[in-house]
């Protein structure tokens, strides 16, 4: 049932983002100064904003921006993440040593603070959010990938493919990979979750997607002043963080029953 | 009072019967062997003597320990009575301790929850238990640095410390070399003679069951057999005279680095093994029999010395000759299941070594597999499924298959067939008898049963602690053995 409801629940947010790219029920980017924060009506399901934009348009539109970054940087975070992991992993001695101490020393930096800095110098945006959010899920695959390989290649039928002659990089692609997929899978949803989180705060400082496109976390800066006035226009958009977090944690949970039952986390 | 007594005892999962009428009684101061084949219904049995069957199981029959019907027992008792009246060994006595506790806290624990003493007459009772199964060591240290032999000691230190009328021990020597099968076998039994226990043992292993058991029980499929099962006498074969050299070791010396220690796996191993011949190698765990099977399959280099197949040497050769000498060697690992990688099918891993080939048809590949699975008598159908689907005797049929898939000159046998119960091993023997006289194959067998070595080898090599200590003919090396660690490690298997 918990199960259900997170896929479910993911499914329709991914939904939201992917329609938002091509439909909203109202324009995101017109202003229309008369009509601000007007209350719950049938043409403004949610009502409007400060600047008399559609609130329910402006959540579906936010989808987008939320979950792309936090894809995008998983994306990123996966690519160069695990093929170092399975490199340091068949690689014992000063190869693993540098691959292991290089994601230590990523580590040590508070991710978010290092985040605005890489965006403050980049310049704002969407795709510069998700290179700064990926390159720190970079040292989490890294040392995911390299701890459950470690635990694969003391086994027989890795012996078994070294008597068959076959080198190092062809173990870890046909045998190591496939056997850690489950705590990549769990791990993924985790960095997925915590991605869609800090790509709220960088738009909540404006280091995100930039207007008039809509994003969650800017929506609750821009509104943090009204939030006595109207606060529906505070607390939807962070239900909606909420939601997505929920979402894809609880898809991860199931995930992580059928992938990896042993991490018991 | 009488330990045990089981009366017609049935016990069915679904419609499969597991136990078929069975009765038993276990005295004070008797051992029993329950001996039979895999899936003959032995741990069933220990199961049911404990009330500790899966709930789907449906039981008929009285199982009475001192007298009383545990069925009728609430389950607040029967956990008083397990550990408490009934002691349990368990084969493996790396699982069965806890390895972030102390060893004396778990003997302890034990008195804690069984017994009624105090503290201070806990550590003196963990004390005198730890003396009394021979473990001069401290309570404080860690399981992790005690050899095997030395772990199933504390586990029986923790089964008796209740003082149970009744001790049940499930292969309880199975995962332990020679040397300390031994011990462990003599400590159980001056436990059972001193204190007047029952002891329920079992065990594939007849030879086992022979040595220890008042009287012999046997198990097929569910029912206990009029008669014990006899054992086969060893069949010595008949020397062959050796070809040409094509494994060859030189001097070799491998030693392995940990921490500042410097331990010497193999120190100076000069051994030949011609065409079409057996060498078994034999020594306690820890005698360096893994380390010289790991360097004559190429996967490890010696610090001395030269390797040499066919005349070709492991550390000097490379690329397309490197490839050719692997497609001579192939290797069977004393446990199948782990030596396959679980996400691939039968045909994938008997497949694998033909990728030394290079590229070659799709139809080439499958034709390639069938054949290796028919030479070991599997049906080509069998190539679909994944390894879990098979059982032991299969899965280690699908591991020769792939040993043999590349027509190899070699096969080295790690430990090979010493998981498996006496008819399957039987069958393996005669299955790589057949294939070695139809194909020419020259076996290196790294095995710890004298029985089967007897049986598959022309020639024995005796490993102590990284030293050769006897070669020669099997019949001459292990009849008269001259060294007296031989002598000590043939009487604890003989």
């Amino acid at each position: 049932m918990r199960r259900w409801f997170g896929s479910v629940l993911l499914g329709l947010i991914a939904a939201a983002a992917l329609l938002s790219a091509v439909w909203t029920p109202a324009d995101v980017a017109t202003i229309d100064v008369a009509h601000r924060l007007q209350s719950v009506s049938l043409s403004h399901p949610l009502g409007t904003d400060q600047l008399g934009r559609d609130l329910l348009s402006m959540l579906i539109a936010g989808a987008g921006p939320s979950l792309g970054v936090a894809v995008l940087a998983l994306v990123i975070g996966l690519a160069g993440g695990v093929p170092l992991g399975l490199l340091a992993a068949a690689c014992p001695g000063w190869v693993d040593e540098s691959v292991a101490r290089g994601a230590d020393i990523l580590f040590a930096f508070p991710a978010l603070v290092l985040a605005m800095l890489v965006v403050a110098v980049l310049g704002p945006g969407a795709s510069h959010a998700a290179l700064a959010i990926g390159l720190f899920n970079i040292p989490v695959f890294v040392r995911v990938t390299r701890a459950s390989a470690q635990a694969i290649w003391p086994r027989d039928f890795i012996l078994a493919a070294r008597l068959a002659g076959k080198g190092r990089a062809l173990i870890s692609l046909e045998h190591i990979l496939p056997n850690i997929a489950g705590p990549l899978i769990v791990q993924a949803t985790l960095q997925l979750s915590l991605g869609v989180l800090a790509e709220a705060a960088l738009s909540f400082i404006g280091l995100s997607a930039q207007p008039p496109t809509p994003s969650w976390g800017r929506m609750v800066a821009d509104a943090q002043t009204l939030i006595a006035v109207a606060p529906r226009l505070v607390l939807l958009p962070g239900l909606a963080i909420a939601a997505t977090v929920l979402a894809i944690s609880l898809t991860g949970d199931g995930l992580r029953e059928r992938f990896a039952p042993e991490t018991g986390l | 009072m009488i330990p045990l007594e089981i009366e017609h005892l049935s016990v069915r999962y679904g419609d499969t019967i597991a136990l078929d009428d069975v009765c038993l009684r276990v005295e004070a101061g008797e051992v029993i062997a329950l001996v039979g084949p895999s899936g003959s219904g032995k741990s069933t049995l220990a199961a049911a003597a404990m009330d500790l069957l899966p709930i789907e199981a449906i039981e008929q029959g009285v199982v009475r320990i001192e007298g009383t019907d545990i069925r009728t027992l609430p389950e607040s008792r029967l956990q008083a009575l397990r550990g408490g009246r009934v002691g349990i060994v368990f084969q493996e006595p790396a699982t069965a301790l806890n390895p972030a506790l102390t060893i004396g806290s778990q003997i302890a624990e034990v008195l804690q929850l069984h017994s009624e003493l105090s503290r201070a007459e806990i550590i003196a009772e963990t004390l005198r238990l730890l003396t009394r199964v021979g473990l001069d060591l401290s309570p404080d240290i860690y399981p992790h640095a005690l050899s095997g032999g030395q772990r199933q000691r504390v586990a029986i230190a923790m089964a008796i410390a209740a003082r149970p009328p009744l001790l049940l021990a499930d292969e309880p020597t199975a995962s332990l070399d020679p040397i300390a099968q031994g011990e462990i076998t003599a400590l159980l039994l001056s436990l059972v003679r001193d204190g007047g226990m029952g002891l329920l043992i079992v065990t594939h292993d007849l030879a086992l069951a022979r040595r220890v058991a008042d009287r012999i029980v046997a198990l097929d499929q569910g029912r206990l057999t009029a008669n014990a099962p006899s054992l086969t006498a060893p069949v010595p074969r008949a020397p062959r005279a050796g070809g040409e050299p094509l494994l060859v070791f030189d001097g070799v010396t491998r030693t392995y680095t940990a921490g500042r220690r410097h331990v010497a796996a193999l120190s100076g191993i000069s051994l030949s093994v011609a065409r079409g011949e057996t060498l078994a190698v034999i020594g306690a765990s820890g005698s360096g029999k893994s380390t010289l099977a790991r360097l004559a399959l190429g996967l490890d280099g010696p610090d001395a010395g030269q390797v040499t197949i066919a005349g070709l040497d492991w550390a000097s050769t490379r690329g397309a000759d490197l490839r050719a000498l692997r497609r001579h060697v192939q290797a069977v690992f004393q446990d199948p299941g782990a030596s396959f990688d679980p996400r691939q099918s039968v045909a994938q891993i008997v497949a694998e070594p033909l990728h030394l080939l290079g590229k070659i048809s799709a139809a080439e590949r499958s034709e390639r597999v069938a054949a290796a699975l028919d030479q070991v008598g599997l049906s080509p159908g069998a190539g679909a499924r994944l390894p879990q689907a098979f059982s032991g005797g299969q899965r280690q049929r699908i591991s020769i298959a792939r040993a043999l898939i590349l027509e190899p000159d070699l096969i080295v046998f790690d430990e090979a067939l010493s998981a498996l119960d006496p008819q399957l091993r039987e069958e393996m023997v005669a299955l790589l008898q057949r294939l070695q006289a139809e194909l020419g194959l020259t076996y290196l067998f790294i095995a710890h049963d004298m029985d089967l070595v007897r049986r598959m080898a022309d020639r024995v090599l005796v490993l102590r602690d990284g030293h050769s200590i006897a070669t020669g003919p099997v019949a001459s090396v292990l009849d008269a053995p001259r060294d007296p660690y031989l002598a000590a490690l043939l009487a604890s298997t003989e």
